[in-house]
């Protein structure tokens, strides 16, 4: 399908009525998809125990879709979702939902995607359909909505990235990981010039390209059937229309291997020093990604990963506080594995990234035992359980999946996949992760120190 | 609706806004309290559940520190799992995350609180490993040592973010500098810098060593709930420990206070003063849930006052918040937020008058009823995971509440009448008594701060 992320699928599909119960283990709810005649996709996941429903809109439009000079609009943009639409007035979003008792009202941008939730009470499903089909079909844009969101923006930009000390590490990671004009080269939050040039006609131009019900997909969890939600659906988002979405410029497909051993250095204000690596990864649920999450929970999560165990307790190199590897999962090109280390007083920073990649190379060489492998799993199947527990984070795994494969069950792939991972292959996806030119390190320096030095000088 | 809107789509091709919902009744999971020792277990039943969470109350929290030590109760909680006598550090938590459990401490002005959330056909094995921490951690001096280096560069990054050293101005204004309540719970970069192994060991046996309370969420029919409080409190004590007085507020505080923090492109606010525990309100003709229906219109929500101000009508932070913590020993009022630097002393004074007029003229029932609604609705939403659940019945244990508090409460929250709701806040908010803590760039911020006359 021309907007799927993937061609490729395996595992668990829908029968050809839409229904299905998911693999056991994966999950162990009863799901329904359908599509209305202008292209929306909806998923239906029944679960009766609680009064309450979850519903979750993915559009599929992120930071990657940002032309140059527009970075950070897919964000802003979001922020204009929730200042009213035709029948809702500006501040009125959060009221609404409110009066009908919802709660875990949000919404997020990544690179990949914009995810807009709220859960409340089964009674009100209908609400939040009506007040979903209203931004969707008609939003209000303003130059005062625009005005005021791009100073929240800014202000959520100094506070998340400016006022905090390593706060851009991720940001900077990200624009030496990838290319110059490639999709994630990018930050989502944009920059304040880029933030202060954004004109009106900018995000009337955005929601008519992408915010159409044909680039969306509805996910509803909870106390409902597939038949009031098939109901409610065409009831209020069966006469919006599919739009065109612009051709974007073709995207070369990046190596599996960043092809560069790159090393950056920043003096900022800083407590203390801190490194920051990034590795290149798979893309997320291709083959190698899992095995890429075992890894890196294998060697960089939680008090027992290996990390932690050689350079924190045996060999005293490097503090508790924030000692760690985490994948990206990022959907729609190569993804990275991002790590931090903080060196123990004494021990320079060159010191503590010879052992940090030294214990990364390890792996490589001789693999890992099968009680790391256990220890992974039992994270890794526990993290899942937590992670449905809630409808809203299971209607957010549903979309996302149906999303990225035109099917929400392959979600139920999602554990499996993990747990199948043996050491062979942890061991290959090191070999690929942990290869020589493969890394890029972040090093900051507190400035304190150089002054004093130049000082001295 | 505004009358520049861009809209696309036909409007007409919209349906209409469906009817309103009546509120819904809730029922707070069943609690059983069953005595064990010296101490006792508080669980709550979740059926179907695949989540245990067990947690370990005891008393023994920052009030209990030695002077000089600030952080020690932390730091001794947090301790625990780092060795015990039968397993090194690195193994212990190696045995904790092969269960797939989630250990967490938590440590207050009265109490260690020591948690874990795991998969509930681990979770004997999971309350064998609490029972190790607590009662048979091993300290070395080479774990403590390296614990306790970590904590200190810890401590000086945390007080290089924005956020600790206001906290601590506010506090410090309160209570005083000298006071231990004016002060933060996890102590400062100098205080932990103190801390030593032989102080750890010293505060365990005094504090930790004594029965306490196990508060458990999970699906009870698959849990031996008696067997799990005879593994963690065996043959202790109970607890002889008398609770430390309650801190006495300054009698007349400074109402500004000014953290510098040069070169801050925003400044850190925290703006409040004492109030009432939750123990207390009655006393002082206070409702706790009429008091909980005010707060949120002042400052619980995106739509609430405060954050409509700020953020959305003067764009000056990405959010701002206020409210009521009836904590032990003592609650507090207090406001946070993030703005930018040029407009610290714009939003203090904005903030402070959106205070003063919601005292004056009260909330409106147009708010009362879409507060209460939110509330109603936002209970069964809040409480669907194990955790969820556990933290109320930590607040059930710490403040004496009865086991069906959730549910009275909830059916309280929809008769509350807006006269009950407005006096509530009158009794409980003092806008004359807030104190103003400002972590921010003194040089920038500090005359525009002076010259409001605080």
């Amino acid at each position: 399908m021309a907007n799927s992320a993937h061609m490729t699928t395996a595992g668990a599909t829908a029968t050809s009525d839409g229904t299905a119960q998911a693999a056991a283990g994966g999950f162990a709810w009863p799901v329904e998809q359908f599509s209305l005649g202008n292209g929306l996709r909806v998923v239906v996941a029944p679960d009766h125990s609680a009064p309450i429903v979850a519903v979750n809109l993915w559009y599929n439009v992120g930071s990657r879709h940002e032309p140059p000079g527009k970075h950070g609009f897919a964000h802003l943009f979001e922020h204009l979702m929730f200042e009213g639409s035709a029948q809702v007035g500006k501040g009125e979003h959060f009221g609404v939902l409110q009066e009908v008792g919802g709660a875990a009202i949000n919404a997020t941008t990544s690179s990949d995607r914009t995810n807009y939730f709220q859960t409340v009470p089964s009674a009100a499903l209908a609400t939040v359909l009506w007040l979903e089909a209203d931004r969707m079909g008609a939003l209000a844009l303003t130059q005062e909505t625009l005005d005021n969101q791009r100073e929240v923006v800014k202000n959520e930009r100094r506070q998340r990235y400016d006022n905090v000390p390593y706060g851009r590490w991720h940001e900077v990671l990200g624009e030496l990981a990838y290319p110059e004009g490639h999709p994630y080269h990018h930050s989502t939050i944009g920059s304040m010039a880029e933030l202060d040039s954004a004109q009106l006609s900018d995000f009337t131009a955005f929601y008519e390209s992408y915010y159409s019900p044909d680039n969306a997909v509805l996910t509803v969890v909870g106390d409902t059937t597939a038949e009031e939600v098939r109901e409610l659906t065409e009831r209020y988002f069966g006469a919006l229309s599919p739009r065109p979405r612009p051709q974007l410029p073709p995207v070369e497909e990046l190596a599996d291997v960043l092809g560069k051993a790159e090393r950056v250095e920043l003096e900022e204000p800083v407590p203390l020093p801190r490194v920051f690596f990034a590795f290149r990864s798979a893309r997320f649920a291709e083959p190698g990604s899992a095995a890429d999450d075992v890894l890196s929970v294998v060697l960089g999560r939680g008090r027992g990963s290996r990390l932690f165990r050689e350079l924190v307790t045996e060999r005293r190199l490097a503090q508790a506080e924030g000692g760690y590897l985490g994948t990206w999962q990022r959907a729609w090109h190569a993804s990275m594995i991002t790590g931090m280390a903080t060196p123990r007083d004494g021990v320079t920073l060159p010191q503590l990234e010879a052992a940090f990649f030294e214990v990364c190379e390890q792996v490589a060489a001789d693999g890992v035992s099968e009680e790391e492998l256990s220890r992974a799993r039992s994270m890794l199947a526990a993290d899942w359980s937590r992670e449905l527990a809630t409808v809203g984070s299971r209607a957010d795994q549903l979309g996302k999946h149906a999303t990225l494969f035109d099917d929400a069950l392959k979600v139920a792939d999602r554990l499996p996949e993990l747990l199948e991972v043996d050491a062979a292959q942890v061991q290959e996806a090191a070999v690929r992760v942990f290869a020589p030119d493969n890394r890029i390190t972040l090093a900051y320096t507190p400035t304190a120190e150089r002054n004093d030095e130049s000082a001295e000088a | 609706m505004t009358e520049t809107s861009a809209s696309f789509g036909a409007a007409a091709s919209l349906a209409a806004r469906p009817g309103s919902v009546p509120p819904r009744p809730y029922v707070f999971p069943e609690v059983r309290t069953v005595p064990v020792g010296g101490g006792r277990i508080v669980a709550a039943h979740l059926p179907g559940q695949p989540i245990a969470w067990l947690s370990v109350l005891l008393d023994g929290g920052a009030l209990s520190d030695p002077a000089g030590l600030d952080g020690l109760a932390k730091a001794t909680a947090g301790l625990l799992d780092e060795g015990t006598q039968k397993r090194s550090a690195d193994d212990f938590g190696t045995a904790v995350e092969s269960l797939g459990g989630s250990w967490s401490v938590d440590t207050g002005w009265e109490t260690a609180r020591i948690s874990l959330d795991l998969p509930i056909r681990e979770a004997a094995a999971g309350a064998d490993l609490l029972a190790e921490a607590v009662r048979t951690p091993a300290f070395t001096d080479v774990d403590v040592e390296r614990y306790l280096s970590d904590l200190v560069a810890a401590k000086r990054e945390s007080f290089a973010r924005p956020g600790p050293r206001a906290q601590l101005a506010l506090r410090s204004a309160l209570y005083g500098a000298d006071a231990r309540f004016g002060r933060l719970t996890g102590g400062d970069p100098e205080s932990v810098a103190a801390l030593n192994a032989e102080a750890v060991r010293a505060f365990h046996a005094t504090w930790l060593r004594h029965a306490g309370t196990l508060l458990i969420a999970g699906d009870l029919d698959r849990l031996d709930v008696e067997a799990l409080g005879r593994t963690i409190f065996g043959d202790f004590p109970a607890s002889t420990a008398s609770r430390p007085p309650a801190p006495a507020a300054l009698p007349s505080p400074q109402r500004l206070t000014i953290a510098d923090r040069p070169g801050a492109v925003q400044s850190t606010l925290r703006i409040g003063h004492p109030t009432v525990t939750r123990a207390e309100a009655a006393q002082h003709g206070i409702d706790v849930v009429a008091l909980r229906l005010t707060a949120t219109i002042l400052g619980g929500t995106f739509t609430s006052r405060i954050n409509h101000e700020l953020r959305e009508v003067k764009g000056y932070t990405y959010g701002a918040h206020a409210g009521f913590d009836f904590g032990r020993p003592v609650g507090l009022f207090s406001f946070s937020a993030e703005v930018r630097t040029d407009a610290t002393a714009d939003a203090v004074a904005d903030t402070l008058r959106v205070i003063d007029e919601f005292i004056d003229g009260g909330a409106t029932s147009v708010e009362l009823e879409k507060t209460r609604a939110y509330l109603t609705g936002a209970t069964p939403i809040g409480l669907q995971t194990a955790g969820a659940v556990g933290s109320r019945l930590v607040e059930m244990v710490r403040h004496g509440l009865p086991e069906d508090y959730v549910t009275t409460e909830h059916a309280r929250l929809l008769e509350v009448t807006l006269d009950e709701a407005n006096a509530a806040v009158r009794a409980a908010l003092r806008p004359a008594d807030l104190v103003v803590a400002v972590e921010g760039d003194a040089s920038v911020v500090g005359a525009p701060l002076e010259a409001l006359g605080l």
